[in-house]
């Protein structure tokens, strides 16, 4: 497909998104479905059998499955995401405030990474076998084998309950974002500045460079304009797969920090049968990956048109 | 999004391999014992250890390590249930150890297969089989994995199958990049202008030089699942309660983080240790057998 | 129940340092005083060497007395010296004791008077808040924030748990068929309404399904448990008056009394998916603002029917304003609290809390909880191999034996938890200690392991055994400790926990057999804990033994009464339910928690939680 427009490619990409999200959130129907049955949240120990099928009855859920799903595809291709089980309040509400939660952590992480990981790569490259690049490769090799809820832990211990600088946990402020966003961001940017040192080392050895060299441009120009260049694209690969990554590691970051983000809506609507919620939850979170990585594959035209963009 | 075969970017640098690079060993060797430790530990921790790693007692609870004011009857101290860390964190390493000794080579035989035929066929088979794989990558993973759980139960089975299910993937795009580029080179040509068939081609002559990125791939993932399953055993939906898995142990121990340091220190040092190491060896193979994939991760 | 309180640190005395080394020095300087004045005689007896004696003695003697004199002024000096040290320490121990006294009497004078800050806002880190705010939408019961916006129709006194009137008064009437509700005047809601009759008939026909206003006739309810007595419509018969016909049950009138009150104005006007989002009460509470997950922001009703000072009654707070901030790490919300991020915490692990036990600005508090936990076997249905080993008494007695619950209560728990008996310990009719201690079913394995083989189960038996994890602190843990107890007798378990939903339905269902690790409830009347777990048909009755008297004893105390008379039934019940050995008891729950030395919280030997926000009392400083 190469030689299509921009956006002929972007069209189909994102129709072959839509399709993604529509099979995931199939899946994630079904198997909620056997997962769990709400009825026994909404209940109490003494409500009668009647209570219980009353309760069916309201909430759609004694209709059989197909019928639902199709009731469900119905009214979602009309922006009808339904109620909250738990609580009565739209579906959509609840998710979209936590998303932008879990969004900023990660973009805020992101950003973390890049500024924390692209100039240590950089200076590592360049000095390449020095003890600053052996200590900035052991970090960033700790960096990533370490566990993020262990981190995250270890972070709350120290600068929380031990110096009591920074809350504990919640949002609010720009305080509260702090060790979240470290935590997150840590080990991200370990990958980030292996990546970006690698690629540093590769393009500085290019025939490329040493024309560049030779023609006598200045060595700075050389780094920023060329080397640097080169390093990005993979870099900008890893980038597409840590947003998939981010939204698995914000789980437990949510979690260990109290941060009211979707991720821990999500595992508190999966386990308590909230349907609406969970099928919501994870639509916005399948199509934001989704988006995420079009973006990437995108940057990659305009870091290097001359990188195909595959077929299919 | 559409998979890309992931070409990387030849840049016409050659590195000169063959020397011994004794910097290398001296990070390596340490890394090797330690790593090798673990596995002895893992795989005769029944022998070894000299208590049973669920047996409760309740009046030891608490017990600190033997260096911070503990006793040497439990030298890594005790947990909430008065069981010995020690013995728990060598069971730990067991846990570890079969599920990377059963997820890897399972996730990778999966994915490569996949890889392998969408690589090859083209086509309806390749449109398809990359879509399975955009699916399992939009998925958010472990909200799926709590899914699973949600269903299936917490135990050792459904963790491997979930840590199967959530890597498959990556084995799958590499190998189908590797495909896309070799069958473009004379041999293959030249076997399918004398009639092999595709499995023939696939077994013969695809398979063994997809080998090496298969084989790093795998060293590389050893860290990123014992990690995954620590996760998992965090959250609650991994291992059954009361089995000594490192995430379990972290997630058991973390309510009492503020008067028993050592019960997420030292699980958590284990975990650190083992993907520190694997990661090592993961990449000293990477750069002894293929270059190229530098910057795989 | 030990507990360092603001009174006690007061009272302790502080000896002076002063005053002790003062009392020394003044007994040293009086010896040396004595030694200078001595006993000495004057020696006077030749004439003429008398006469050069006598004015030698004379001189000797002025010289003598002027030593003396001297002495003794020194002495005198000294002593005045003394004296004046005396009396100016005497004077400023006096003067530092009616110090404290009036410190003492300025404080009690406080606490009577009330000398409280009532400009106070105090806040609490809870494990979570989500949920709507309709007390009457099924799954709210969970949503323990909301309550107290809400205001019941009836209440217990809170030291004697009798039932006494809050929103109004009730009657039995017609024989017993069915009560009347005297409406308190001038009661109003939070946005100004007065509260009325219609109110309270729309607060129960809501929960019936019934209310006029609901275009398809019913409502997706919860807990219409409370009003499965009401059998017909309920009648106005004027402005404060309310015909309830019910089911002839005593009961009746606590589980309809217990409603919180509904706006219909509002209800009506808005529906009631807009309610669950916008709902407000007339409890002693407002709302202000509500963040799910986040943060609950509540407000003192500054017009609530109930003043402060009736204090055995649910009445309007001391707080101002009250928020509950959502942390649900335990860890997290210790390190909240020792930030001084929040004023108070509860549900936390009795290992974090001891942290705070010697600390002066922090209260450690130790309040009895709310479930008795049991572990219920299911009669119903045969075990995997074909057997039912729980119908024989001997094999429960044997259970009994085999755990060692006073060992669990000291490392697992607080130290302070009560074994659990037949009923819960705080209810009507409960057994007291001396009642119930010769009953006790005392840890004894050898006697299990014999019962168990008297039984037909020399060898013991394999039984599956499903425990909860998440709901209360350290259930997993018990589970698995006792599991092993259980596995010493010879009792083989398969232990499987799950968050508590699933192990309800798993249970509701009635025909997965095995143990199963539950609690009961601590209200004040045990009717729901009877309904639930004990009434044959009981939602979560497993445990049925027909030939006991238990279900007679049950029909009886329903139609009796006289309150007396009633305890007197539910006593013989609860002895009944122990003997029999219905269950496995294993002891009450302790809640333990820690709160600012500012604050003062009373809830009369109730657990201090939801319910008692109210009590909380911010002192003056």
């Amino acid at each position: 497909m190469a030689g299509n427009s921009l956006w002929q490619v972007l069209a189909s990409r994102l129709l072959q998104g839509l399709l993604v999200v529509l099979v995931v959130v199939t899946i994630v129907f079904f198997v909620s479905r056997v997962a769990r049955d709400p009825i026994q949240y909404l209940a109490s120990d003494e409500s009668t059998q009647e209570e219980i099928e009353r309760l069916e009855e309201i909430f759609g859920l004694d209709d059989h499955v197909v019928v639902q799903y199709g009731r469900f595809l119905w009214e979602t291709a009309q922006f009808d995401f339904g109620n909250s089980l738990v609580n009565g309040r739209p579906a959509l509400n609840e998710v979209q405030s936590r998303l932008g939660k879990t969004l900023q952590l990660g973009v805020a992480s992101l950003i973390f990474s890049l500024v924390l990981g692209l100039p240590l790569g950089v200076i590592a490259a360049l000095r390449r076998g020095s003890p600053t690049d052996w200590f900035a490769r052991l970090l960033a090799v700790i960096g990533q084998a370490t566990p993020n809820f262990w981190l995250g832990l270890m972070m709350i211990f120290f600068f929380s309950v031990e110096l009591g600088w920074l809350p504990t946990g919640g949002s609010g402020s720009l305080k509260h974002m702090i060790l979240p966003t470290v935590t997150l961001g840590l080990l991200t940017s370990a990958a980030v500045m292996r990546l970006t040192r690698s690629g540093m080392i590769d393009a500085m050895g290019t025939d490329f460079v040493r024309t560049a060299r030779a023609k006598g441009l200045r060595e700075g120009t050389i780094i920023s304009r060329h080397a640097l260049r080169h390093a990005l694209l993979p870099v900008a690969t890893i980038m597409g797969i840590q947003v998939g990554r981010l939204i698995a590691g914000s789980v437990i970051i949510e979690t260990v920090f109290s941060w009211p983000g979707v991720g821990r809506l999500t595992i508190t609507a999966i386990q308590g049968g909230d349907f609406p919620v969970t099928q919501t939850a994870i639509l916005l979170i399948a199509a934001t990956i989704v988006l995420a990585n079009i973006a990437v594959d995108l940057s990659y035209r305009l870091i290097d048109p001359r990188i195909r963009a595959g077929a299919g | 999004m559409a998979t890309q075969d992931v070409a990387i970017p030849v840049l016409g640098s050659e590195r000169g391999r063959r020397k011994v690079n004794w910097k290398r060993w001296a990070l390596l060797s340490p890394a090797l014992l330690i790593l090798a430790l673990f596995v002895i530990a893992g795989i005769f921790a029944d022998i070894i250890s000299v208590y049973d790693p669920k047996e409760i007692v309740l009046l030891d609870r608490l017990q600190p390590p033997v260096f911070d004011g503990g006793s040497w009857d439990h030298i890594l101290g005790t947990d909430n249930l008065g069981r010995d860390i020690l013995t728990r964190t060598m069971h730990g390493a067991r846990i570890s150890l079969i599920v990377v000794a059963v997820t890897i080579p399972l996730s990778a035989a999966i994915g490569t297969m996949v890889g392998l035929i969408a690589g090859w066929r083209l086509g309806r088979w390749d449109k398809f089989l990359m879509r399975l794989v955009d699916v399992q990558l939009a998925l958010p993973a472990i909200l799926f994995a709590i899914l699973i759980a949600a269903v299936f139960g917490a135990s050792l089975r459904n963790v491997i199958i979930i840590i199967t299910l959530w890597t498959w993937s990556g084995y799958a795009r590499f190998a189908r990049g590797d495909v896309l580029s070799l069958r473009e080179q004379e041999f293959i040509i030249a076997a399918r202008s004398i009639g092999a068939s595709d499995v023939r081609v696939i077994l013969r002559h695809l398979l063994p030089n997809l080998f090496n990125t298969i084989v790093i791939l795998m060293t590389l993932e050893v860290a990123a699942v014992i990690l995954i399953e620590a996760a998992l055993s965090f959250l609650g939906i991994g291992v059954a309660p009361g089995t000594a898995s490192w995430g379990a142990m972290i997630s058991e121990g973390r309510n009492f983080m503020t008067v028993a340091w050592w019960l997420i220190w030292i699980p958590g040092i284990a975990i650190l240790l083992v993907s520190l190491t694997g990661n090592l060896m993961g990449d000293w193979l990477r750069d002894a057998l293929d270059p190229r994939l530098r910057n795989l991760r | 129940m030990s507990q360092t309180n603001y009174w006690t640190t007061l009272h302790q005395r502080r000896i002076s340092r002063r005053t002790m080394l003062s009392a020394s020095a003044r007994a040293g300087v009086g010896a040396a005083g004595l030694a200078l004045v001595g006993c000495g005689d004057d020696d006077d007896d030749d004439d003429a060497a008398v006469a050069q004696a006598e004015d030698q003695a004379e001189e000797q003697a002025e010289d003598q007395a002027e030593e003396q004199a001297q002495a003794e002024q020194a002495v005198d000096d000294e002593e005045a010296e003394e004296q004046a040290e005396e009396q100016a320490e005497q004077v400023e121990e006096e003067e530092e004791q009616a110090e404290q006294a009036e410190e003492e009497q300025a404080e009690e004078q406080a606490v009577a008077a009330g000398g409280t800050d009532l400009d106070r806002t105090v806040r609490i880190a809870i494990p979570n808040a989500v949920g709507g705010l309709d007390p009457q939408a099924p799954g709210n019961f969970v949503s323990t924030f909301l309550l107290h916006h809400f205001d019941r129709l009836l209440s217990r006194d809170l030291a004697t748990q009798e039932i006494i009137p809050q929103a109004a008064t009730w009657e039995w009437v017609d024989a017993n068929t069915a009560g009347v509700f005297h409406l308190k005047d001038g009661m109003s809601w939070h946005d100004g309404a007065p509260v009325t009759s219609e109110d309270v008939k729309f607060t129960i026909e809501r929960l019936r399904g019934i209310a006029p206003y609901n275009d398809d006739g019913i409502y997706a309810t919860g807990g219409d448990y409370a009003v499965a007595a009401v059998n017909a419509e309920v009648t106005v018969t004027d402005a404060s008056t309310i015909l309830v016909p019910t089911e002839t049950d005593v009961t009746a009138q606590s589980s309809i009394g217990s409603l919180a009150l509904v706006p219909k104005h509002h209800v009506e006007a808005i529906g009631d998916e807009a309610f669950n989002q916008e709902a407000f009460g007339s409890g002693h509470f407002t709302l202000k603002s509500y963040t799910p997950d986040q943060e609950v922001v509540s407000e003192r009703f500054e017009d609530y029917h109930v003043d402060t000072d009736e204090t055995y009654n649910v009445h309007k707070p001391w707080i101002k304003e009250f928020r509950q901030i959502v942390r649900p790490e335990p860890v997290a919300r210790v390190a909240a609290l020792e930030a001084g991020e929040v004023d108070l915490i509860t549900r936390i692990e009795v290992e974090l809390v001891s942290e705070f036990e010697d600390r002066d600005d922090f209260k450690v508090l130790f309040d009895p909880g709310c479930c008795p936990h049991y572990i219920f076997p299911n009669t119903l249905v045969p075990l995997p191999d074909g057997s039912n080993p729980f119908k024989d008494i001997r094999v429960r007695q044997a259970m009994n034996h085999a755990i060692d619950v006073d060992t669990i209560i000291q490392t697992l728990g607080t130290g302070q938890e009560r074994r659990a008996y037949g009923l819960g310990s705080r209810q009507l009719g409960a057994m007291t200690l001396e009642q119930a201690t010769p009953l006790n079913y005392e840890y004894n394995p050898e006697k299990a392991r014999a019962l168990l083989a008297e039984a037909g189960f020399p060898d013991g038996f394999d039984t599956p055994f499903y425990g909860t994890v998440g709901f209360f602190a350290a259930t997993d843990t018990v589970a698995q400790t006792v599991a092993q107890m259980l596995e010493a007798v010879g009792i083989r378990t398969e232990l499987q926990l799950d968050p508590l939903p699933d192990f309800r339905a798993r249970w509701a269902q009635k025909d997965v057999p095995g143990l199963h690790y539950y609690f009961g409830n601590q209200s004040p009347d045990p009717i729901s804990v009877i309904n639930a777990e004990v009434a044959d048909g009981g939602t979560l009755a497993t445990a049925i033994y027909p030939e006991s008297g238990i279900q007679e004893l049950v029909e009886a105390q329903r139609l009796e009464f006289d309150a007396e008379k009633r305890a007197g039934i539910l006593n013989e019940l609860a002895e009944k339910i122990y003997t029999n050995a219905n269950w496995i008891f294993l002891y009450e729950t302790v809640e333990t928690g820690v709160m600012r030395s500012d604050l003062d919280w009373d809830a009369k030997g109730n657990t201090r939680d939801h319910n008692y926000y109210f009590a909380i009392r911010p002192l003056a400083t």
